[in-house]
């Protein structure tokens, strides 16, 4: 048993709404709570609107565009100019930031120098930093580099202001795009003529 | 130099003097009728969560802001705080509104704050305030109850943690006979009143406001239609929050002529 004992609930996908149940505790095992899900009794219960999905662990949440950054451990988040790691997040206390990874070595963490940075949601974010097919479409023509923060803000450089102004424009738009249209997005910006 | 001609009406409508004909209400619905709803998130885009909701003439907008640090003075405490601002526009109502706050407005606020308490997790954002800040643009009727549901649904819009989504509505009787959802004209000839504030999925009321005089079984009927009304709602709410939830808009789909194929 352990923490398995819910596989692949049934609920995952699901819109949920508060106050909506998402699935009864099983009888024995454990099952991990994500942000969003809360425990009333013996069911799991939705407190936020969204989208059930399954976490790291096998946790229950529910994911949805939320402007409000909640700390979680070992989440990449960009600064005002530090690209860095949250190492403590607790309730009550400011969180941790570290710009080593768990090893101690450097990984692409620190200071950010030039570009430019802006802010999309949480839920954007995430879509981001997994590698998108259209992050890969843009960067076989361009030149970039892209850091994206689980608080929602991306950094972006590249050469020339046009250049950067484009691929800041693509990452901004793709997320009110599925897959394949922000790959259709950015194929018509390529083609309408970049130096 | 005053206006004496007296052919000159002081209000365009006069308020008619009868609300039920011959058993039926003005506008023609049933007496456990709502009028239309009309509900939108996300209205206010620099807002963490926003929506804009309609019934019948009554339109009402909510921003939700927050939850941010609370003022210096504020003492530490384990819990958030739910700071609710309803403001009337000036010519939200009949005869035009004064600025400054008024004591209805006070009301409004204070009662918006106890039907939201109960669902709200205040102590998932510990020393800081959330600003939920109505505007209510007409006041056609119910004003009470179109405020509380929107400021669900711009809470929830907001992802802010709720035990449960709060629908209100509100009955009002007149000669006896118990009407739902009443309208402005409505509420003005009522001998009794009252808004109900409900949580569907968890079966408890967050709030019961009531003003004149009621029997028990006359009480115990207008809460039970206030409930089945609230039921309906929250069921509303519900749908606009899922449809906002799994929103994603695809690419047009153009055929050979460039049309678009929906």
């Amino acid at each position: 048993m352990g923490v398995a004992a819910v596989e692949q609930p049934p609920c995952l996908g699901k819109c949920v709404v508060p106050g909506e149940p998402i699935a009864s505790l099983p009888e024995t095992g454990t099952v991990r709570v994500g942000g969003g899900v809360q425990q009333a009794g013996r069911s799991l219960i939705a407190v936020k609107a969204g989208v059930v999905q399954q976490g790291p662990g096998d946790s229950l949440w529910v994911c949805n565009r939320q402007k409000r950054y909640i700390p979680n451990l070992n989440d990449a988040v960009v600064g005002d100019v530090v690209f860095c790691r949250v190492e403590e997040a607790a309730r009550d206390l400011d969180p941790v930031l570290t710009c080593m990874d768990t090893a101690g070595k450097a990984a692409g963490f620190g200071p950010l120098k030039g570009g430019t940075l802006f802010q999309v949601s949480t839920s954007h974010a995430r879509t981001l930093a997994s590698g998108p097919p259209f992050l890969a479409a843009l960067g076989r023509s361009l030149k970039f580099e892209l850091a994206v923060g689980a608080n929602g803000r991306v950094w972006v450089d590249a050469p020339g202001p046009a250049n950067l102004a484009l691929v800041a424009r693509l990452a901004r738009q793709a997320e009110e795009l599925d897959a394949a249209g922000a790959v259709a997005a950015v194929k018509e910006a390529l083609a309408s003529g970049l130096r | 130099m005053a206006f004496t001609n007296s052919s000159v009406p002081f209000f365009r409508h006069d308020r008619p003097a009868e609300v039920i004909a011959d058993g039926k209400r003005l506008d023609g619905r049933d007496n456990e009728e709502f009028r239309t709803l009309f509900l939108n998130c996300g209205t206010i885009s620099q807002a963490s969560g926003s929506s804009y909701v309609e019934l019948g003439s009554t339109k009402v907008m909510v921003g939700v802001y927050g939850p941010r640090q609370s003022d210096r003075w504020m003492k530490y405490s384990e819990q958030g705080s739910l700071d609710c601002d309803v403001r009337l526009a000036t010519f939200a109502t009949r005869q035009r509104g004064r600025p400054i706050q008024t004591q209805l407005e006070k009301e409004l606020s204070a009662q918006l704050e106890t039907a939201l308490s109960a669902s709200v997790l205040l102590h998932t954002f510990p020393k800081a305030v959330l600003d939920v800040q109505c505007l209510v643009l007409e006041a056609g009727g119910s004003v009470l109850a179109a405020v509380i549901a929107a400021a669900t649904l711009a809470l929830a819009d907001a992802s802010i943690e709720l035990r449960d989504l709060v629908s209100a509505a509100s009955v009002s009787r007149v000669q006896g006979i118990q009407l739902l959802d009443p309208t402005a004209e409505e509420e003005y000839r009522e001998e009794a009143g009252l808004v109900l504030s409900f949580m569907p999925c968890l079966n408890q009321i967050t709030s019961l406001t009531s003003h004149g005089v009621w029997s028990k079984d006359e009480l115990r009927d207008a809460v039970e239609l206030a409930m089945g009304a609230c039921e309906e709602i929250d069921a509303a709410l519900r749908d606009q929050l899922v449809q906002n939830a799994s929103q994603r808009r695809d690419p047009p789909v153009l055929d050979e002529d460039d049309n678009e194929n929906a």
